[in-house]
């Protein structure tokens, strides 16, 4: 299953697109990501499987994102 | 009673009140029924929404913190929302819903496109002001 991540302050934010909501993930990240912020669409098989850590979640967007929250 | 619906005026019938007044209905502006635990982990199984009115995603900001994105849009921030919330364990332990949002301004003020919930522990033993994940997330809005 596609996601998005995005910064969101000391940790990643994971975007979960409504399924069959008339919209691309493309579009939904542009719409719901906020303004300005890169975004990376990943599968779901990329997360960490350790949660006990989630907030401390980390991702590299400098040049690895694939659009930008409008 | 501006955003008010009078179903009269949709279904041709009338709703009426103990009185036999014709009232006002307010219809649910948005809905989504989530999993907030392990549907965020690897290869989940199906989407972590389960189904949904008027939402087109939903965040997840970090453990027990979640953003759902509206459709389109409400009308103004001025909503209501309600929720349910409960654990994975086998008590079922209730958890509370709020809005990430004080008086001081500290957290995220609901938007006209969306709203920042987190989840808590809230059973009658336990009170954690930590957010924690929870299987199974329930919110609606109405205005």
């Amino acid at each position: 299953m596609k996601l998005a991540i995005f910064p969101n302050e000391e940790t990643i934010s994971v975007l979960v697109p409504a399924p069959n909501c008339g919209l691309t993930l493309e579009q939904i990240c542009a719409k719901d990501v906020p303004t300005g912020v890169k975004y990376k669409i990943i599968d779901s098989s990329e997360l960490p499987a350790d949660r006990e850590f989630r907030n401390a979640w980390d991702y590299d967007f400098t040049n690895s994102y694939d659009g930008v929250g409008v | 009673m501006s955003n008010a619906r009078n179903i009269a005026s949709i279904a041709g019938e009338d709703v009426l009140n103990a009185s036999n007044e014709i009232v006002p209905v307010y219809a649910c502006r948005a809905w989504v029924n989530f999993n907030g635990t392990d549907a965020f982990s690897p290869n989940p199984s199906t989407s972590a929404i389960r189904d949904y009115g008027n939402v087109s995603s939903i965040f997840q900001n970090g453990t027990g913190e979640y953003t759902v994105n509206f459709e389109i849009p409400m009308p103004d921030a001025n909503y209501v929302l309600t929720s349910s919330s409960n654990d994975s364990n086998s008590d079922r332990g209730f958890h509370v819903i709020t809005i990430d949002y004080d008086e001081s301004g500290v957290g995220t003020a609901p938007s006209t496109t969306s709203v920042k919930i987190i989840n808590r522990v809230a059973s009658s033993q336990t009170f954690s002001s930590t957010p924690l994940d929870c299987l199974n997330a329930m919110v609606a809005i109405f205005r």
